[in-house]
């Protein structure tokens, strides 16, 4: 019985294990650089992105491509005086989910998965999907080191960071790009809601805990690793959604580490 | 060495890294006296809402995240500091502003130059400009090809939920010194009991020594300094002097300074440029004197006479154009 449930949980084990490795200094970054509103207006745009691509019969990775341009473009042009930037971004990210959910459930044969777009489906990863998404994260963590160093300057101070050199808008490409493309590989991991959940929390609770960039990344590293894994058993055990599992157990070590942080 | 440069269309300056170890920048340069910068009728204007002085430095460092309904995404995405000169215009208030107009000056090696002039007069503009980091509306800025631009700002704060650490901070800067004229820079400017700490802790005057040496660890040969002993304390002020004047001689770079000290200005600086949107005046401090306007522009700061010597400028009061 366990070695059927291991056969089950080995792969979820894995891919999520996978994700933690990309999402661990992703969500670094995130935090730094302030966009933590719109990595979640991007991963709600995935969710539209795959929409758009399962009814128009395009490959997932077009879909996606073709929001993270209409998010940049839209957030460019929805700019005015009066309102916050991020209460603009909530607009934007509230109408992508709309417009995902709308497409996934009445004009594409996708209804019944509904729940999993949402919260993911991790349990349903196959070995044979492993290959792929271990590439996949591998070109991710390739790239996040290739722009790590001036996307750290440009999170210190913009303006110093531009006359070293550092091209902030080409950075910023860069930076959406492996966003976007992290929301791809997590929205059957974690699901559209809950992706921001997934790269934000490991590294809000290393805050807590950390004396320098670095080791930063390594308490995130560590945390979303142990999320993963008790997520992925308490999903099997509990019965619950694993994307669920794994940021609800995020949430509680975060509140548990800030208590824990005040008290000492 | 090479003949002066020809004027180039003012793009954003193409930057040629150097990595020849042997090559020693300042040197070089020495030798060359065509400018490391030359300004030809620069102008620089904005249209649309343009934030008063105030207003905008409300909460400007770097990409400030505690206003972040202040950040406009048209800014946000070129990472360029609000002079509002990206952003869309407003169909209400499209007038045009002028911040500077006719700006020409060169900057030659191992010159030091002071920027004075009253608040809104333009100077943080005239920086941005020489920095690079907008371009002028009119005129030409032109870039010897060696140049290498240090910048120690004037608001410097790290977002809290980055733990940088002082090492971290230095490390982000490609260092061009050698290790002994490195171990001598952080020697002089106490350095090494820092390096650990976080940014956010220092004070202010540590944190001036820090973004001294982060700008000086890249061997600019020039190095604009913004303002640098506001918020300072006497001591922390006296120590700054001190090393401005007396900077070792592989150090050796052209300055410009933004200051509100007079004092300073007219005893450490060889050339004083006032600037009130365009250039008033510039000379030697010795040779500048003290007159009304001046006393009106800057405050009775400064007691020592002042002859004011106009060539083609009218001081009538503040400056009508």
């Amino acid at each position: 019985m366990l070695i059927e449930w291991l056969d089950i949980i080995a792969p979820a084990w894995v891919a999520g294990s996978l994700l933690a490795l990309l999402s661990a200094p992703l969500g670094c970054l995130v935090l730094w650089r302030r966009m933590s509103f719109f990595a979640d207006a991007l991963a709600h745009g995935t969710l539209f992105g795959v929409a758009l691509a399962a009814l128009w019969q395009l490959p997932f990775a077009i879909g996606i491509a073709l929001v993270s341009v209409m998010v940049v473009i839209s957030l460019l042009w929805l700019e005015d005086d009066r309102l916050p930037s991020d209460a603009i971004l909530a607009v934007v990210s509230v109408s992508m989910l709309c417009l995902g959910l709308l497409t996934l459930t009445h004009l594409t044969q996708m209804q019944a998965n509904v729940l999993g777009y949402l919260f993911g489906n991790l349990l349903e990863v196959s070995w044979s999907d492993l290959p792929v998404l271990s590439l996949c994260v591998a070109v991710g963590i390739a790239f996040l080191t290739y722009i790590w160093r001036p996307q750290v300057i440009l999170a210190t101070h913009a303006d110093l960071a531009q006359v070293s050199g550092i091209n902030a808008t080409r950075q910023r490409l860069f930076f959406m790009g492996v966003l976007a493309g992290f929301c791809a590989l997590a929205l059957q991991a974690v699901g559209s809601l809950l992706i921001s959940g997934l790269l934000i929390l490991p590294a809000l609770t290393a805050r807590l805990w950390a004396h320098s960039p670095k080791q930063m990344v390594v308490y995130a590293l560590i945390l979303a690793q142990l999320a993963v894994t008790a997520g992925v058993w308490g999903s099997v055990l509990l019965d619950i959604q694993t994307g669920l599992a794994i940021v609800l157990g995020l949430a509680l070590v975060f509140f548990a580490s800030f208590v824990v942080s005040r008290a000492t | 060495m090479s003949v002066s440069n020809p004027l180039i269309e003012s793009d954003p300056p193409n930057r040629t890294h150097h990595e020849q170890e042997n090559l020693s920048l300042t040197a070089s340069v020495t030798n060359d006296i065509s400018p490391l910068m030359s300004l030809q009728g620069v102008g620089f204007k904005v249209s649309g809402r343009v934030l008063s002085k105030t207003e905008s430095m409300a909460g400007n460092s770097g990409e400030s995240g505690s206003e972040p309904h202040k950040r406009r995404f048209s800014g946000w995405l070129s990472g360029a500091r609000s002079t509002k000169a990206a952003s869309a215009a407003y169909s209400q208030d499209a007038a045009q502003k002028i911040l500077l107009s006719d700006i020409s000056l060169q900057i030659l090696p191992h010159e030091k130059i002071s920027v004075i002039g009253p608040n809104g007069a333009g100077k943080s503009t005239l920086m941005k400009l020489i920095l690079g980091l907008i371009q002028p509306t009119s005129g030409q800025i032109s870039l010897h090809p060696e140049l290498e631009l240090g910048y120690v700002p004037q608001k410097f704060s790290v977002p809290a939920i980055l733990p940088l650490r002082v090492e971290d901070l230095l490390a982000q800067t490609k260092k061009r010194l050698s290790d002994k004229e490195q171990a001598f820079l952080y020697d002089r400017l106490s350095v090494i009991p820092l390096l650990k700490k976080q940014v956010v802790h220092l004070s202010g005057g540590e944190t001036q020594r820090i973004l001294l040496t982060r700008s000086l660890l890249s061997k600019p040969n020039l190095l604009i300094l913004d303002e640098p002993m506001q918020g300072l304390d006497p001591e922390s002020e006296r120590w700054l002097y001190e090393f401005i004047d007396d900077l070792p001689p592989f150090l050796q770079c052209a300055m410009v300074v933004v200051s509100h000290d007079l004092h300073w200005v007219m005893r450490g600086s060889r050339r004083v440029i006032c600037l009130n949107k365009h250039i008033c005046c510039e000379g030697q401090p010795s040779d500048l004197g003290v007159s009304q306007e001046f006393k009106k522009l800057f405050g009775h700061q400064y007691e020592q006479p002042y002859i004011h010597k106009p060539h083609e400028c009218r001081h009538d009061g503040p400056h009508a154009h």
